[in-house]
């Protein structure tokens, strides 16, 4: 059978994917797959009968992989035990997710992060600086770089995105 | 990784989602839909959970070297002043902004450029007579190029097809496996995929091919191709077709046995195209066996079911093709269904008594 990729480009992508994998894995510790994870939150999303029930969907979904997170190092498995949700500890399951490349130190993170934020355009870094440097507000940012708040929005989406992406390729 | 675009797109939705999410007033207002998004797929949910790692790592990141405000604001607005000259004299204005924009642009089309250069080379056709060319896909594997007329060929796991192109005809021969084809646009030359004794004869148009031993099923998303069964003989040309063509359409399928008379045209589940070419498996109340041998095209483990009851429980999901293991674990969730896995198979048995359902409430 020919192989017409490179294995270059090959182990490009074997990289990326698993250092995506390694994301959660470092997280859960479990032997199993790491993105098992991902998908137990998705399953127990899924099994919520009454999604208008939900307040918050996205406390919702930091409490619930946040428990799973304790269940898992609790226990190798304890599957579809239910979850309360108060906004109290959905607050702090929110402070409590773990940071990117947890093998990293600091320094090195934030030299990475540097450098994949170099690559943004001068608006959208300054974005960016503004509001997780400065915690501006989207309109106060707005106000600054005289532009409409829906414009801050797009820059911020867009360098999450870019930054996620750079980050998962980095580990 | 090959879904990779698909990924992208999700992250992109992901990091969108995450932005309003900060913004409590649109946040309610979209609470419904933003939760329909997060229960599209796991995939979803893992790139929501990635963005806000992200997100968290530029808070805690920028903590040190701290910039005023104004400095921020003057840079961005192409005002330099005395503050912007950091190291490196600052190219002008025009060229910088270029250079800025195109830095993530090249990133991203690397690979996609270096892909697409080393198959050019390959497919370019040489000589009228350039020998054919074989493509093909490993066990698990995806992959698409495209060929030298500007058309797109995707492989999905386990296929192989030889390319014969010439100056009066672009022919593809499908040895196995299931192809998705898009056809560019040729009028002088006619674009026919081969498959089990099997012709289709395609006309700018979007179909997908899967061969099984000696019988072929086709199914059109765009335009509309003609099918002949029984292959024609190497020099009679459309002669030999005329009058068994059947004409299938955008949304149609139909499945032909070697040179036997074909069954009639049906209607097509395209979704479940576009789940494969995605990297998706995609199953609404199918039965467990045959989304269980799906998921074993992808895997090198494969997915026993020792009660052959269970292989007719009706299953509904969405998961990744590669991702075996998610599937095993929603197989798990299953009340009637035990797992047993080892390092080189996954056994699906039946549970004895059923345990308590699990649930989420809130």
């Amino acid at each position: 059978m020919t192989r017409p990729v490179p294995a270059l480009i090959e182990k490009l992508f074997e990289e990326q994917y698993s250092s995506l994998q390694a994301f959660f894995r470092r997280r859960t510790k479990s032997r199993s797959d790491a993105s098992d994870l991902a998908q137990e939150v998705y399953l127990r999303m899924l099994r919520v009968a009454d999604v208008d029930g939900i307040r918050n969907p996205e406390a919702y979904l930091f409490t619930v992989a946040a428990n799973l997170l304790k269940e898992q190092s609790v226990s190798a498995d304890s599957r579809g035990r239910a979850v309360d949700l108060d906004d109290a500890q959905s607050e702090e399951a929110m402070q409590d997710l773990p940071s990117f490349d947890g093998n990293l130190d600091a320094t090195r993170r934030a030299g990475r992060l540097q450098e994949v934020l170099e690559q943004l355009t001068p608006k959208c870094r300054a974005v960016v600086v503004l509001q997780y440097q400065h915690e501006l507000s989207y309109q106060e940012i707005g106000d600054h770089l005289g532009i409409s708040t829906n414009m801050v929005k797009k820059y911020l989406a867009q360098a999450l995105a870019h930054c996620r992406r750079r980050m998962a390729r980095l580990a | 990784m090959h879904e990779d675009p698909v990924r992208d797109a999700i992250a992109q939705q992901a990091a969108e989602w995450f932005v309003t999410n900060q913004d409590a007033a649109a946040a309610s207002r979209s609470s419904r839909e933003f939760m329909s998004w997060l229960r599209t797929s796991a995939t979803h949910v893992e790139e929501y959970l990635c963005v806000a790692a992200v997100a968290q790592n530029l808070h805690a990141g920028s903590a040190g070297a701290r910039r005023s405000i104004e400095e921020i604001v003057a840079e961005a607005s192409g005002d330099r002043g005395p503050i912007a000259t950091i190291g490196r004299a600052a190219p002008s204005p025009a060229r910088r902004s270029w250079r800025r924009r195109a830095v993530p642009m090249t990133v991203g089309a690397l690979c996609a450029g270096v892909l697409v250069a080393v198959i050019a080379g390959r497919l370019l056709p040489r000589t009228a007579a350039a020998p054919p060319l074989l493509l093909s896909t490993a066990h698990g594997e995806r992959h698409s190029w495209t060929l030298s007329d500007g058309s797109g060929v995707e492989l999905n796991s386990d296929s192989a097809v030889r390319v014969r192109f010439s100056g009066d005809e672009r022919l593809v021969e499908i040895e196995r496996g299931q192809v998705f084809f898009h056809v560019a646009k040729d009028a002088s030359r006619q674009f026919r995929v081969a498959a089990a004794g099997t012709d289709v004869v395609a006309i700018g148009t979007q179909f997908d091919v899967r061969r099984r031993a000696d019988a072929a099923v086709i199914a059109v998303v765009e335009g509309h191709v003609a099918v002949y069964a029984g292959a024609p003989r190497a020099d009679a040309g459309d002669a030999v077709h005329g009058s068994r063509a059947v004409h299938v359409h955008g949304g149609e399928m139909i499945s032909v046995t070697g040179a036997a008379a074909a069954d009639p045209v049906q209607t097509a589940d395209l979704t479940q195209i576009e789940a494969w070419r995605s990297g998706q498996i995609i199953f609404d109340q199918r039965p467990l066996a045959e989304v269980a041998a799906e998921f074993s095209q992808y895997s090198d483990v494969p997915i026993e079911i020792l009660d052959a009851s269970l292989g007719g429980v009706r299953i509904s999901g969405a998961f990744a093709a590669r991702d075996l293991e998610s599937f095993v674990a929603f197989l798990g969730t299953i009340d009637e269904v035990r797992v047993k896995r080892t390092a080189t198979r996954i056994a699906v048995a039946r549970r004895s008594s059923s345990p308590p359902r699990h649930t989420v409430k809130n």
